[in-house]
């Protein structure tokens, strides 16, 4: 087996993340994110020799997730603190996750750690302000 | 100059290639130190002795069939089994050579890790008999 290509981990990602309900996720960054939504952001680091005759590579990989201020402050804020909890319907580290170790993303890597959740604040762009924070996903993949 | 660059190690043991597993490897060819020291010299004379050679590799760990455990596992305690190393995973040459020993785990922890880490192993690996064979074809 070849070590996973990006698009297929963004896909494995976004499969695992749409396993939250109504959020609205997205292997890429969507142009116009609807909300709530969650997204691949993209690798953040990516080493090459982890082991011998390319065996293992690790990518380490953000995801994001994204709240409509629209809503009353509040309730944004009380929607974004499920998303980051460690446990829970909504918990973005669960879902990713997942009830089974390793996570394999459909057999396509080794396994997936979420490790932190940073950047808990309100984001601005050119279609509004958002509640959202980043995720980082260390990837293994393996041959 | 060629420096040579490990990425692509070659590591096999009991006809199970390993190497994708190899995180780290250390072939050592050594021999005791024997003081040959006779009356009347003005330094040290010294021959080599018996030889003592280890092989000490790192391997990221996987307990599927005919993966790392197994393949350690089912050489623990016995009388070895033949270990192949190459500096690259092409054909043995002049510039490619393999070093061969029977080799013996010794102190296997077959788990090592810290939470959210990938578990991986030390192994020393002692000749159950004989010396490591350096070979070019």
């Amino acid at each position: 087996m070849a070590i996973a290509s990006i698009a297929t981990i963004r896909a494995g990602l976004n499969t695992r993340l749409a396993t939250i309900s109504n959020l609205q996720t997205f292997a890429y960054l969507p142009a116009q994110p609807p909300m709530p939504c969650a997204f691949v952001g993209g690798p953040t680091s990516l080493t090459y020799h982890d082991s011998m005759a390319q065996g293992l590579n690790i990518l380490t990989i953000s995801v994001w997730v994204l709240v409509s201020t629209a809503t009353p402050t509040i309730e944004g804020q009380s929607d974004l603190d499920e998303f980051v909890s460690s446990t829970g319907t909504n918990s973005i580290r669960a879902a990713i996750e997942g009830s089974t170790s390793p996570q394999t993303l459909s057999g396509t890597v080794a396994d997936v750690v979420v490790d932190q959740c940073n950047g808990y604040t309100i984001y601005t762009t050119e279609s509004g302000s958002y509640f959202g924070a980043e995720f980082s996903c260390r990837v293994f993949a393996a041959t | 100059m060629a420096i040579h660059v490990l990425t692509n190690a070659s590591l096999v043991y009991n006809s199970v290639d390993l190497s994708v597993y190899v995180t780290q490897i250390t072939v050592t060819m050594s021999s005791e130190d024997v003081d040959i020291t006779g009356m009347g010299a003005t330094a040290r004379a010294h021959a080599p002795g018996l030889r003592d050679d280890r092989i000490e590799v790192t391997f990221l760990q996987d307990f599927a069939a005919a993966k790392v455990d197994a393949t350690i596992y089912a050489q623990q305690g016995g009388s070895g089994a033949t270990m192949v190393v190459k500096p690259t995973s092409s054909a043995v040459s002049a510039t490619n050579p393999s070093y061969t020993m029977t080799a013996v785990p010794f102190d296997y922890t077959p788990i090592d890790g810290a939470v959210g880490e990938a578990d991986t192993v030390t192994v020393t690996f002692l000749p159950g008999s004989g010396a490591i064979v350096r070979a070019t074809s």
